[in-house]
């Protein structure tokens, strides 16, 4: 039995969905620096590969994650 | 590329890309929330704006035209205060260093070419910070993570033999430098010319004060609580190897920083958001390409990574930036510096430099912006000679005067979010576009009143005093809810 031909779908996305998700995003990625202080415990100084976490997530995590949200995402 | 340039410019003029090192050397943790939001904020705006720019009468255009311009003088006049302090620090007048930027910026006036100019201003400036920041890295053999590491563990910041406070030449009060130093652990102090000392020593409930009048050579032994005052030109010589007064207790403590300050970490995000989308979005339309975006990320990523790096091998290398709290100019040639950059004067040249030529290419950035407002006269605003000398001299006249850069800058993108941000994110019908302008004199209105209401009382760190601390956080909200009822007048 010849196999059924494969149909492909493009990927449909709302454009104005991503362009709400955009801000959205980068607020969240702001808003996580001083949730990350408040956290209990003093989880943001804990030291992994030399820095703390909130350093980590300040200047490296967080300013990485926004330049891709900002150019990958851009439309 | 242009792209990049301006917005580059445009936003990070230089007392604010300065701020980013000084407010992470003084504040840790603080300061690096500043970089985050001085890097994210104005991508932030750029996904918002590049819509349709409001359209409206004449009458109406007036408004966002006269705001804007007031947010650029006080931008111009922030950066002429950050000139004369740079120029007092390396041991030049005050007025030299206003008279070269504001002559500068005065010049690029009459050339009606120099937007031409702005991106290779930028590129050379940008070479004039990479080159310091190799050179102290390169002498202290660390990664920046390691240089981190390092700073973050060390028990205390000492004074270190190069600094040029324990030579005697060196006026202790050079720049904007300290009026008090408050001692950690004992200190002695010796005068390197006739000097005449304001001693206030605290012992329990008790407090004396005692005045000394040193001959050079002599010297007076500072306790722990001690506080010490001094005139303008007494040339003291502290102690190589004691704590710095006004230094962070210690590494660990700067690298974990205040706790419960949210107040002013909200507000800031508000000021600073609204000011992005004030600034590099209203009335701005168009689409912004892809590659366009990339560079312009990429530009204000590698300033904020600058930043850091800097203030980190600043304190690792130059410990005595902290003495008496970190001034903003000092980091254009950080204490110690000259000793870790080895012989010659062209490393501890180049920041200077770069502070310039950012400055002269943010002056061409915000002419131009003011500029693309200008619709019915075709941008001549942006070359108005009159105009233009009159916010350059005023700024350089304002400048003679000592004040803080960074309070200026963030009081100028106050401004702009009480009065334009938020017609970006609501903008008026186009019928009814006189309420865009009513809404922002009503945000100027509050924004003014709060301004000078935080002058005139101690504002408190709690959430009650956020107002105060942020005048924009209550005047922005209060525009908007003009621009919503304009719609809501419209939809009824």
């Amino acid at each position: 039995m010849p196999a059924a031909p494969s149909v492909f779908y493009p990927i449909c996305y709302d454009a104005a969905v991503v362009r709400l998700a955009r801000p959205v995003l980068l607020l969240v990625l702001l808003a996580g620096f001083p949730l990350l202080v408040l956290l209990p415990s003093d989880v943001g100084s804990i030291r992994m590969a030399g820095l703390s976490l909130l350093w980590w997530y300040g200047a490296v995590a967080a300013p990485a994650l926004a330049w891709l949200v900002a150019v990958v995402l851009h439309r | 590329m242009t792209f990049a340039a301006r917005i580059v410019a445009l936003w990070l003029t230089p007392a604010a890309w300065l701020a980013l090192p000084a407010l992470v050397l003084e504040s840790g943790p603080d300061g690096l929330w500043v970089g985050l939001l001085l890097l994210v904020a104005p991508l932030l705006a750029l996904t918002l704006a590049g819509g349709d720019a409001p359209s409206g009468s004449s009458r109406d255009a007036l408004f966002p035209v006269v705001a804007l311009l007031l947010v650029v003088a006080i931008l111009f006049w922030a950066n002429l205060v950050l000139a004369g302090d740079v120029a007092a620090w390396l041991g030049a007048p005050r007025w030299q260093g206003i008279a070269v930027a504001a002559g500068g910026a005065w010049l690029l006036i009459l050339w009606r070419r120099a937007r031409s100019l702005m991106p290779w201003l930028l590129l050379i400036a940008a070479c004039g910070l990479l080159v310091p920041v190799v050179t102290l890295a390169h002498g202290a053999g660390l990664t920046p993570v390691r240089a981190w590491e390092r700073v973050a563990s060390r028990t205390v910041f000492r004074l270190p033999a190069s600094s040029p406070w324990v030579d005697p030449g060196h006026e202790l009060r050079a720049g904007r430098g300290p009026a008090a130093l408050l001692f950690d652990e004992e200190h002695r102090v010796t005068a390197g010319g006739h000097a005449q000392l304001h001693v206030r020593a605290v012992d329990g409930a008790r407090v004396t004060e005692s005045d000394w009048d040193l001959r050079p050579g002599e010297s007076v032994t500072l306790r722990p609580g001690d506080e010490l005052r001094w005139p303008a030109g007494a040339r003291l010589r502290l102690e190589a190897g004691k704590t710095v007064p006004g230094a962070p207790p210690s590494g660990i403590a700067w690298a974990d920083g205040r706790r419960g300050d949210s107040p002013r970490r909200w507000g800031l995000l508000f000021t600073l958001t609204g000011g992005a989308l004030a600034l590099l979005g209203f009335g701005v339309s168009g689409r912004i390409a892809r590659s366009e975006m990339a560079a312009a990320a990429a530009a204000l990523l590698a300033v904020f990574a600058w930043g850091l790096v800097w203030a980190v091998y600043c304190a690792l290398g130059a410990p005595d930036i902290y003495l008496g709290g970190v001034a903003l100019e000092r980091l254009a040639r950080p204490p110690s510096l000259p000793a870790a950059a080895g012989p010659g004067p062209l490393v501890p040249a180049l920041l200077p430099m770069a502070l310039f030529l950012s400055f002269l290419a943010s002056s061409v950035a915000l002419r131009e912006r003011i500029g693309r407002l200008d619709v019915t006269g075709g941008g001549e605003i942006g070359h108005d000679l009159g105009l233009w000398s009159a916010i350059v001299g005023g700024g350089a006249l304002a400048s003679l005067w000592p004040a803080e850069p960074w309070l200026l800058v963030s009081a100028a993108l106050g401004l702009a979010t009480s009065t334009l941000a938020p017609a970006v994110l609501w903008p008026p019908p186009a019928n009814r576009s006189a309420w865009g302008t009513a809404a922002g004199l009503v945000g100027l209105a509050i924004f003014g009143v709060l301004t000078l209401a935080g002058q005139w009382t101690r504002g408190s760190e709690a959430w009650a005093g956020l107002p105060l601390l942020y005048p924009a956080v209550v005047a922005a909200p209060a525009g908007a809810v003009v621009l919503l009822l304009a719609r809501r007048a419209r939809s009824g």
